[in-house]
């Protein structure tokens, strides 16, 4: 419907859209003109709405005109709806909307006050030596926070709507000329093309963004820091960033990139190439150790040295499950234990640490019912996977898997797995990048920053794995608009 | 990224270098053994330099070539033509895989599990194979990429091993029986060598700049010789015994200290190159599938490669029971085919193509857009 120059059909055909208690309709005349301002209560900024609405209209002296309404009130951000629905959606997002006798047109006021979380270290990329700052659920907070980071014309947002009912403001985060500009516009189209009914998460919106739907690996890259996001946008990855998230999304993804950690970049690159080849290690064996040592014990005792088998032998005896089951055993305690730890409240967090750890694990291996080294194995696979703490869930299941086949099938079932595995993720692409890159295919260039870690001034130019307009970061071919 | 060819001449040298290798040190060794004793790298030698003066030939009249394979067959003999060849291929190659995988199933229950059937065993190497012959070729382009470090890894491993039980004298002294038993030895290998063909099938499906016929042949060449250097430790180490080890790579560093002490920690390193060796295994599958894919032109390019993996798994639980005596079969009347698919018919076909001149390019690009690699 549109809005037609009668205040009272205006009013109504708002009330009927916004039937809800905490609306105000707030009635006025300026210059015998009847008018109303229409705003959702707490999240306004009334002091605002009274200085650069109100204030102004009630000393007007001459007549409530579109021109006058132009010229007066000074919000910052202002635009017009020439539709009742359009209106009652952009009250309902917060803005103050201003109807009037004898105007066809509704004028709403960016006027919206959320409160929202101070800016902390995100809990999940704690850095010894660098940035502390981490996203918060605002996005103008949010991009206020890239902006003082990048600041250049070239930073480009382009704000839209995503969810039904929610209609969560999404921002697309690029660098014009360092960003594939393709790329950009595939994200555009795929966002516009959510028609889902609230998106209350930017993990939302990665379901919509991925290009394989049941993949259990990642897709789409994520960050709490804006430094990092600032590089990864310096790199040529076009960001996407969520109201109501402090987790930005980032595009293409590749798997390496969750081997790095911000401290690689700020500290030596020694320590940051040591550090990479542990959470590779440490990775590797949260998901073999459990699987081989089980098919080790079933199916190739010879691959044990003499005394370590004496060892588990003596270990084992009298355990009453078989090394597979006992090993599933541990693994789903450890699980448990795991999930209650990270969902209690932290007051008992402490308890169940020393009860689950220690009286539990304790209790089992001398009740004779699991092995020492079966718990040691479990604990340690436990403590190795967190060093690559966002594929923790993948890398969870993936263990599973491969001690389902390394109990059932032994070492041939874990090869042909791995094989399996290779081969599925070397296949793996999204938006054109591979997700093993740099490794299959092999970019020698991408190895720089790969898991050895090159030193500042040899990364001259941006990684060759991801598509961008300009190649050069540093050094005299760099674009000069840039 | 991603370009219009599917592989690039590193991924190629890297497919050598991951692939070639590994098949040819399971049974093959002790084969050798038996045919040539003392001489077996000889043969292996000669086997290999059959394969390079193919792959010389191959790298030199295609230098300037852009079409694949196929196109060039149609440009060259017809239609008609080009399918009798490519269904000669696809025979090679199906047998090619048939010998490796039955050595392959035999190593892991000899060696691993005896008592485990072998139906259930080997279900799930042909599901990996069938699912990769449904990939695109850069699939096998990038798993080389991965895989060389651990074919490289797995064979400085088990040499390093076994160097210390090497004894060069048992090499000596060479052809004391002339030059029959090389010849023998090098026509039993015959079925693991000429791995040329695989080159053939990806000719003008890669980048080829200038020099890169020198790098593929350094490399096709690397691979040979690292394959030839395990046959000289292996017999420097069993001697005139070697021919009783049925599968070399389980057996050639069981007499180092290292093992005494630590257990079969030498098998971390057959498992390396048990990993390499199954994509290596799928490889003849894959071909396979494409050749008869490309044959029959067939729109689901799924259907085909699957047969031939579900085939190839058929083959081997009804020749369960006669291995050896298909060992025999292949490596004494089957290897002149061998020969003749993997050094003599490339060579005739390259030599027909450079004598016809420069090709038309149609079929090529027809054939590509039909087939998206």
């Amino acid at each position: 419907m549109k809005i037609s120059q009668s205040l009272e059909k205006n009013l109504a055909a708002l009330k009927k859209q916004l039937q809800s208690d905490d609306l105000t309709f707030l009635r006025f005349s300026v210059h015998g003109t009847p008018a109303a301002l229409i705003f959702v209560n707490d999240i306004v900024n009334k002091e605002a709405a009274g200085d650069l609405i109100l204030r102004p209209l009630a000393a007007l002296k001459d007549p409530l005109s579109d021109k006058v309404i132009e010229d007066l009130v000074l919000s910052p951000e202002k635009k017009t709806a020439k539709d009742v629905t359009e209106a009652a959606q952009e009250i309902a997002g917060g803005n103050v909307c201003l109807i009037a006798e004898g105007l066809n047109k509704a004028y709403l006021f960016g006027l919206r006050k959320f409160e929202k979380r101070a800016i902390t270290e995100p809990p999940t990329s704690t850095v010894i030596k660098g940035p502390r700052e981490g996203f918060v659920e605002s996005l103008p907070v949010n991009i206020s926070l890239m902006r003082r980071r990048l600041k250049t014309p070239a930073l480009k947002f382009e704000n839209s709507f995503a969810g039904k009912y929610s209609r969560t403001p999404v921002s697309i985060c690029y660098l014009e000329g360092v960003a594939d500009m393709e790329l950009v516009k595939k994200i555009r189209v795929k966002l516009s093309e959510i028609d889902i009914d609230a998106v209350l998460d930017s993990s939302y919106i990665t379901k919509f963004l991925g290009e394989h739907e049941t993949s259990l690996f990642k897709q789409i890259g994520n960050t709490e820091k804006p430094d990092i996001l600032a590089a990864k946008i310096l790199e040529g990855r076009v960001a996407i960033l969520v109201d109501g998230s402090p987790i930005a999304l980032t595009v293409p993804y590749l798997l390496v990139e969750d081997f790095q950690s911000p401290s690689d970049y700020y500290g030596s690159s020694y320590s940051a190439m040591v550090s990479r080849f542990l959470r590779v290690f440490s990775v590797i064996l949260s998901i073999y150790l459990p699987a081989f040592f089980v098919a080790a014990e079933l199916f190739h005792l010879q691959l044990l040295p003499l005394s370590f088998l004496l060892t588990i032998a003596s270990s084992i005896k009298g355990i009453p499950l078989s090394p597979s089951y006992e090993m599933f055993l541990t693994l789903a305690i450890f699980e448990v234990l795991n999930e209650a730890s990270i969902r209690m409240p932290r007051y008992v967090g402490m308890v169940v640490s020393i009860v689950g750890g220690l009286v539990l694990g304790e209790t089992a291996v001398s009740a004779g019912i699991i092995s020492a080294p079966t718990l040691m194995i479990i604990a340690f696979s436990g403590i190795c996977i967190y060093t690559v703490p966002e594929l923790e869930q993948t890398f969870s299941v993936i263990r599973l898997i491969f001690l389902l086949v390394g109990g059932s099938v032994g070492c041939y079932g874990l090869i042909v797995l791995s094989a399996g595995l290779l081969i599925y993720l070397v296949s793996f692409e999204n938006y054109n990048a591979p997700l093993l890159a740099p490794f299959a295919p092999l970019v020698a260039h991408d190895l720089k920053d790969g898991l050895y870690k090159g030193f500042f001034k040899e990364n001259k130019e941006r990684p060759y794995s991801i598509k961008n307009s300009n190649r050069f970061r540093m050094g005299g071919k760099r674009r000069k608009d840039a | 990224m991603l370009n219009a060819k599917p592989l690039k001449t590193r991924q190629i040298c890297l497919m050598f270098i991951a692939f070639l290798p590994v098949i040819k040190l399971f049974t093959l060794p002790g084969l050798m053994a038996q045919a040539a004793e003392q001489d077996m790298w000889l043969s292996a030698l000669a086997a290999l330099a059959a394969d390079l003066l193919t792959m010389f030939v191959i790298l030199f009249t295609l230098r300037r070539e852009d079409t694949d394979f196929y196109g060039l067959l149609e440009d060259n003999f017809g239609r008609t033509g080009s399918l009798i060849i490519l269904a000669l291929f696809a025979l090679c190659f199906f047998i090619k895989a048939l010998l490796p995988v039955f050595e392959q199933q035999d190593f892991v229950t000899l060696t691993f599990y005896v008592t485990t059937p072998k139906s259930l065993m080997f279900l799930p190497f042909f599901l990996g194979a069938a699912y990769l012959a449904i990939k695109p070729l850069r699939v096998i382009g990038r798993c080389a990429d991965v895989l060389f470090l651990f074919t490289a890894a797995g064979l400085i491993i088990l040499a390093g091993f076994s160097f210390i039980s090497f004894d060069a004298g048992a090499l000596l002294p060479v052809c004391i029986n002339g030059a029959e038993p090389v010849l023998r030895g090098a026509y039993t290998a015959a079925p693991w060598f000429g791995d040329c063909m695989y080159f053939l099938f990806v000719t003008g499906r890669f980048e080829r700049k200038k020099k890169d016929g020198i790098k593929i042949f350094v490399s096709y060449a690397g691979a040979g010789l690292a394959a030839v250097l395990f046959m000289v430790i292996f017999y420097g180490t069993f001697s005139s015994i070697a021919f009783r080890q049925r599968f070399a790579i389980n057996e050639i560093s069981k007499y180092s200290a290292v093992i005494n002490n630590l257990g079969r920690i030498d098998y971390l390193a057959t498992f390396l190159l048990l990993f390499s060796g199954i994509v290596s295994l799928t490889l003849p599958l894959y071909f396979a599938g494409e050749i008869l894919n490309r044959m029959t032109r067939i729109k689901n390019l799924k259907i085909l490669p699957l047969a031939v993996c579900a085939l190839c798994f058929a083959a081997v639980l009804l020749l369960d029971r006669n291995v050896y005596g298909l060992e025999k079969f292949i490596t004494r009347y089957a290897a002149a085919f061998f020969i003749l698919m993997a050094n003599v018919l490339p060579v005739f076909i390259c030599l027909i193509a450079r004598k016809k001149g420069v090709l038309t390019k149609k079929h090529g690009e027809k054939t590509d857009e039909l087939y998206q690699d």
